[in-house]
């Protein structure tokens, strides 16, 4: 019974390949199903390395402009390094967290006793917290060292085994000639590799984590500094109203002592680097908002123009103009029209929700929800005159025969008009990120691009497979939904 | 492989990190707020834009040395996608601020680009670009080029040597600069009518700079300029680094993809190259932040210039993927003082990226004045000005009081000497410049811009 | 017995000027409470359209309908109709869709009474077990007496079917047609049947009629089925009676459609299906 359901969810949102596993599971004829098997999954598994072998062939020929085509071995490690970052990002975000707590617990208790005994441990606190930060990153530190050992190891024999007269490049006259340090110039194919070992990462993450350390525990040393510098002042106050001295010295003091106080109450906003995690998230984020909009406004145009062709035929020209339009196009005008609106307070801030988020996901919206819209008024204008008749027979009213009978007649095409619109969201988000906003994946690759380095290369290409994977999983998701409302079932995967 | 590593003693170890130090790039300057007394800022959390060049360093510097923290300031920093949006914006206001060309805040002021007041009370460092030209055109003006007793070629190279070579030219000869008002353009500008190859001027009609040009000069994205010399979209380009030693280090056809064959230093010794700006209206509503902002950033142009230790720090620091991104070796050039022209021609070049030394960081009125007067000369200002209306626009646009009350507060701070910056009451003129500053041996003084334009023989009447 | 519904010299035509075309011309129709009739024909004579004007689906060119002696006025649920190709709303399940029917007519009634309503309609076509089911989970039959049970679940006093068995396979269209007389007769309603199959109308109705082929089809006489009921599909081949009016539907079919194709030489409009005759 549960092997039934689980085949008819597999079935349902397409995975049929998973259906012969589970029957092979339950025993069921285990001689077809593993044919099914290898049919199923060694065939795309045949192609899939096919695919890699040719661009593993290609990557030892191809030259661009930054170096050789980096390999999947390369951008597999590349794909690593990504996940590291992401990990030292959640670090970060952990310590600067504590941070913030230890701040403000400071600040609270500055407010009320600058000289306070709990003062003195939470500065205590913060020592302890120095020496632990200082250990840890010695810890790290020794692994990076054994790390970096071993590829500068792999790096050098990379180098040695370049380092002979058959990789040198020649004059006309056949002298060797020399490169710019003077060593004998390498020819390309040496170089190339040279560099592709050099510029192979590794210990990311602990370096990485090294790095957080360090900075929070110079956060941690200005935080206590001013500390202490609130205390001398607050001393010297004392000093002097004792002694009654200088009016003009206290003055100082004291403002002295509260421009330190401000600056320990002041909150920090958080300011991470971002992490390709953060990207896809708020990718998805942005495409799901577009295509809510493209579908709130797209169904009820779509609906309105199926039930009157003189509504169709009067904005039809501006539906057939609009469609083709690139959102390299949308996506400038866009930027003016949402900074227009929301300009000065009106400015959109926080961590998605941006001017930028409006610019990516109305240009999503905008070139997207076309799919829908003339799928809507398709569905509703080709509804079944039966289905009609039912509805004259049954004397339905406007209101029910368009929520009872049209709508539901129409949902299989608007699903599938909802289908496309995610699927052009999709690849649209892409360029209009790199255009319009500073975050996403878009923008991602738009930076890498522009660190001009075959490392970066690498990086495009997981963000390829990346938006590869996301998109997939997308439409999967449509296409099920799609199976799910269709009263027939043609659904196309 | 590894397990061999693991062996080694814990003594080797120590050995091996105490040189990690280096690799892992920052270690912690002990007492950046010691002596720092933070002024009462009205906004501690800022968010700076920048383009991916070496000279956003001062920037980056300043938030990974701790400079901006010493301050109180929470400083995020965006590399932004091209400086048309990174000015738009610091216009809306997303950005507090940014690393601008120099002609930036003068064009948006006097309209000639995106139109607002935006000041600059921060220059961010002398010279750093450079004229790029394809190998093979390279090879083509090779031989016009003079030559000393050892058959090197003798910097710098004068457009004259390339001029034979536009003119059995088939064709557009395409040529790369950054923005309509950045220096580049003004400095391929003034290096190609140096040795008479006309630019192409700008007029009411033709807002590209075409008319009457021997060459086409076009704006492009710094980072993608050796893409399109590849691709020969370009034949060669004016833009900062890494992007010349980019060219130098890719290869094309078996030699290198592009020569440099000047530097701006060359073209106009210790020229003025990226600002700090903000918009008039930020600067008035929070001057406090102005002022810590200006604060930090000059002392880490002092870190920068201080040390060469300190440069091969901030190369590591700046090789990171979210800020310039580019390979080390690729930065470490120009930023530790080396210029490699050809591959076997590398030149020491000291003074090729300087943040801080010749109190780089002052915004003179004189350089403003120069990019008017540039603008004047090719066009973009059509009108014929009285000098007294470039001092007053520079009056405008740089604002030397500001930087100096910073700077005033570094010294009582003793953060920095008294002798880093110009005195107190000084004009905010360079002196004339001197016979070999220009490349083509003009005097400029920026008290009397008009005649300087007038010296020219290629400029728009 | 009094005339439920009359057709008064009904006339129906599309389009106008030289475009138009008349389907059915001089109807003249009348059927009593209680009385079964079948009109038979050939495929596209015109019977969905005269099913659709008894329905109120369609309004006459010219003429008169009326219905219980008055006007008629657009739809009623008095009138159920029975489509041909059953008409379900596939997005809903079999309940779902009687429950439409039954929410529309009988909007007073509470949720639970309506639900009972449902039940009792869905248990009189024997599909209780299926009243969850989705249209597309049913085979023909099973649709069929879905809509069957829809269009009595709003008690109409009149019964318009519209060739429902004919797409069903012929052990299935037994069944059912056994159904439909068992429930006219407990529900007492009157019924119009339209069909291409000349024994289902004397199997059921009680009266034959045939429809010319169109265009300007007309009715044909009517044949009095004077059977007596129940009628047993078994004994009735080798009933006299039977026979002889079978004989005289079908030869009065044949006739009136090989004038058809003398009058119109250039228009063969041939049935595409031909009247059973075994």
């Amino acid at each position: 019974m549960f092997k039934q359901k689980l085949i008819n969810a597999f079935e349902l949102s397409g995975l049929t390949w998973f259906i012969p596993i589970i029957k092979l599971l339950s025993g069921e004829n285990p001689k077809e199903q593993g044919a099914e098997i290898l049919r199923m999954l060694g065939l795309p598994i045949i192609a899939l390395s096919a695919f890699f072998f040719t661009w593993g062939y290609l990557s030892t020929k191809i030259q661009t402009s930054v170096g050789k085509l980096p390999s999947p071995v390369f951008v597999w490690n590349q794909s690593k390094a990504m996940i590291a970052n992401y990990r030292v990002e959640l670090y970060k975000k952990a310590q600067y967290e504590k941070f913030e707590a230890i701040r403000s617990s400071i600040a609270m208790q500055m407010d009320k006793n600058v000289n306070s005994p709990e003062i003195q441990s939470l500065l205590k606190d913060i020592d302890g917290v120095k020496t632990k930060f200082s250990d840890e990153s010695e810890k790290l530190n020794e692994q990076i060292a054994i790390g970096k050992e071993a590829h500068e190891a792999s790096v050098s024999a990379v180098k040695e085994k370049y380092n002979k007269p058959e990789f040198y490049v020649t004059s006309d006259d056949g002298q060797p000639l020399k490169d710019m340090d003077g060593n004998p110039q390498l020819n390309r194919e040496a170089v190339d590799e040279i560099n592709l070992a050099s510029e192979q990462k590794y210990m990311v993450y602990e370096m990485g984590i090294v790095q957080v350390l360090n900075d929070f525990s110079s956060s941690y040393g200005s935080l206590a500094s001013r500390v202490s510098k609130v205390q001398k002042y607050q001393n010297e106050i004392d000093e002097l109203t004792a002694t009654g001295g200088d009016e003009k010295k206290l003055a100082k003091a004291e403002k002295r002592k509260q421009t330190f106080l401000k600056l320990i109450r002041k909150e920090t906003a958080y300011s991470g680097n971002g992490s390709i995690i953060d990207y896809i998230k708020l990718s998805i984020i942005t495409v799901l908002f577009g295509f809510a909009i493209a579908a709130t406004v797209a169904i009820p145009l779509g609906i309105i123009c199926g039930l009157s062709t003189s509504f169709m035929t009067a904005i039809n020209p501006l539906i057939q103009v609009f469609r083709p339009v690139s959102p390299l196009a949308w996506v400038l005008i866009t930027i003016q029209i949402v900074d227009g609106i929301f300009v000065g307070d009106l400015a959109l801030e926080g961590d998605v929700f941006k001017n930028t988020f409006l610019h990516a996901g109305i240009t999503v919206a905008l070139c997207s929800m076309w799919a829908t819209l003339s799928n809507t008024a398709l569905g509703v204008s080709s509804i079944d005159t039966d289905y009609m008749n039912v509805a004259k027979v049954l004397k339905l009213n406007w209101f029910d025969r368009l929520f009872k009978i049209i709508i539901p007649a129409a949902i299989p095409f608007i699903f599938t008009g909802l289908r496309i619109t995610l699927g052009v969201g999709w690849m649209v988000l892409i360029v209009s990120e790199m255009m319009a906003t500073s975050r996403g994946l878009g923008w991602y690759i738009d930076q890498q691009y522009q660190n001009n380095k075959v490392e970066s290369l690498a990086n495009i290409i997981v963000c390829i497979f990346i938006i590869g994977l996301v998109g997939a999983c997308l439409d999967r998701i449509m296409y099920t939904l799609q199976r799910f409302v269709s009263f027939n079932d043609e659904v196309s995967a | 492989m590894l397990s061999k590593y693991l062996g080694a003693t814990r003594k080797t170890l120590k050995g091996i990190f105490v040189s990690t130090v280096m690799l892992v790039g920052v270690s912690v300057q002990a007492g950046v707020d010691e002596n720092t007394i933070p002024l009462d800022v009205e906004k501690n959390n800022l968010h700076f834009g920048f383009i991916k060049l070496t000279d956003c360093a001062s920037l980056v510097i300043a938030k990974e040395k701790g400079f901006f923290e010493a301050e109180g300031l929470n400083v995020k920093l965006s590399a932004q996608k091209n400086w048309v949006i990174l000015l738009d914006n610091v216009i809306k206001g997303e950005l507090d601020g940014a690393h601008m060309l120099a002609g930036q805040p003068i064009g948006a002021t006097v309209g000639v680009s995106q139109k607002a007041d935006i000041i600059t009370a921060f220059s961010m460092d002398l010279n750093g670009n450079g004229i790029t030209l394809a190998t093979d055109i390279w090879e083509k003006m090779k031989p016009n080029v003079p030559k000393d007793a050892n058959g090197k070629v003798i910097h710098p190279i004068k457009s004259d040597s390339l001029k034979p070579v536009i003119e059995s030219w088939d064709g557009d000869f395409p040529l790369g600069m950054v923005f309509p008002v950045s220096t580049h353009n003004y400095e391929l500008r003034y290096w190609l009518a140096a040795g008479g190859i006309h630019p192409g001027f700008y007029t009411a009609t033709d807002p590209q700079g075409h008319t009457d040009g021997d060459v086409v000069i076009t704006p492009n994205a710094p980072p993608l300029m050796p893409s399109y010399l590849n691709s020969r979209a370009l034949l060669g380009y004016c833009v900062g680094e890494p992007w010349n030693q980019k060219a130098v280090f890719a290869t094309k056809d078996g030699k290198q993809l592009g020569v440099p064959v000047v530097t701006n230093y060359e073209i106009w010794k210790n020229n003025p190259e990226k600002v700090f700006g903000v918009t008039k209206e930020w600067a008035e509503k929070y001057p406090q932040t102005h002022l810590a902002v200006l604060k930090a950033l000059i002392r880490a142009a002092k870190w920068l210039d201080a040390s060469e230790e300190n440069r091969v720090e901030a190369v590591k620091i700046l090789s990171r993927s979210h800020y310039v991104g580019a390979e080390e070796k690729v930065l470490n050039n120009s930023m530790t003082g080396t210029f490699v022209f050809e591959r076997g021609d590398r030149v020491s070049m000291p003074d090729f990226n300087v943040f801080f030394r010749y109190k780089a960081n002052y915004p003179f009125y004189s350089d403003c004045i120069w990019f008017l007067t540039q603008m004047r000369r090719w066009g973009q200002l059509s009108q014929d000005q009285p000098d007294s209306w470039y001092l007053e626009t520079a009056k405008k646009i740089y604002r030397p009081d500001i930087y100096m009350e910073a700077a005033a507060l570094l010294i009582e701070e003793e953060n920095i000497a008294e002798e880093d910056v110009p005195k107190q009451g000084f004009d905010g003129f360079r002196p004339p410049t001197g016979e070999g500053d220009f490349i083509d041996g003009k005097v400029y003084d920026g008290k009397k811009p008009n005649d300087y334009i007038g010296s020219f023989t290629i400029r728009s009447k | 017995m009094s005339a439920l519904l009359e057709m008064k010299n009904v006339c129906l035509a599309y389009g106008e000027g030289n475009d138009k075309t008349e389907v059915l011309k001089d109807i003249n129709f009348t059927i009593n409470e209680g009385e079964f009739v079948a009109i038979v024909g050939f495929s596209g004579t015109g019977k969905t359209t005269l099913i659709n004007l008894m329905a109120g689906l369609l309004e006459p060119t010219s003429g008169e309908i009326l219905y219980k002696g008055k006007a008629l006025n657009g739809p009623s649920s008095e009138r159920g109709v029975i489509f041909q190709n059953y008409s379900l709303l596939p997005w809903l399940t079999v309940g779902g869709n009687v429950n439409l029917a039954v929410k529309t007519i009988f909007p007073e009634l509470t949720a639970k009474e309506r639900r009972n309503l449902v039940e009792k309609y869905v248990d009189m076509v024997n599909l209780l077990p299926a009243i969850d089911k989705r249209p597309k989970e049913l085979s023909g039959g099973m649709r069929q007496r879905v809509s069957v049970a829809r269009a009595l679940s709003v008690n109409p006093s009149m019964l318009l079917m519209d060739e429902p068995l004919s797409a069903l396979d012929a052990l299935t269209r037994a069944v059912l047609q056994d159904q439909i007389l068992e429930i006219w007769k407990e529900e007492k309603k009157t019924v119009v049947l339209i069909t291409n199959d000349v024994d289902e109308g004397i199997l059921m109705a009680d009266r034959i009629i045939p429809l010319k082929i169109g265009p300007n089809a007309q009715l044909g006489p009517n044949y009095q089925v004077e059977l007596a009921r129940p009628r047993l599909r078994k004994g009735m081949n080798s009933d006299q009676k039977y026979k002889t009016l079978r004989n005289e539907v079908i030869h009065y079919l044949n006739k009136i459609k090989e004038q058809s194709e003398t009058l119109d030489e250039n228009k063969m409009v041939l049935p595409d299906v031909m009247p059973i005759t075994a």
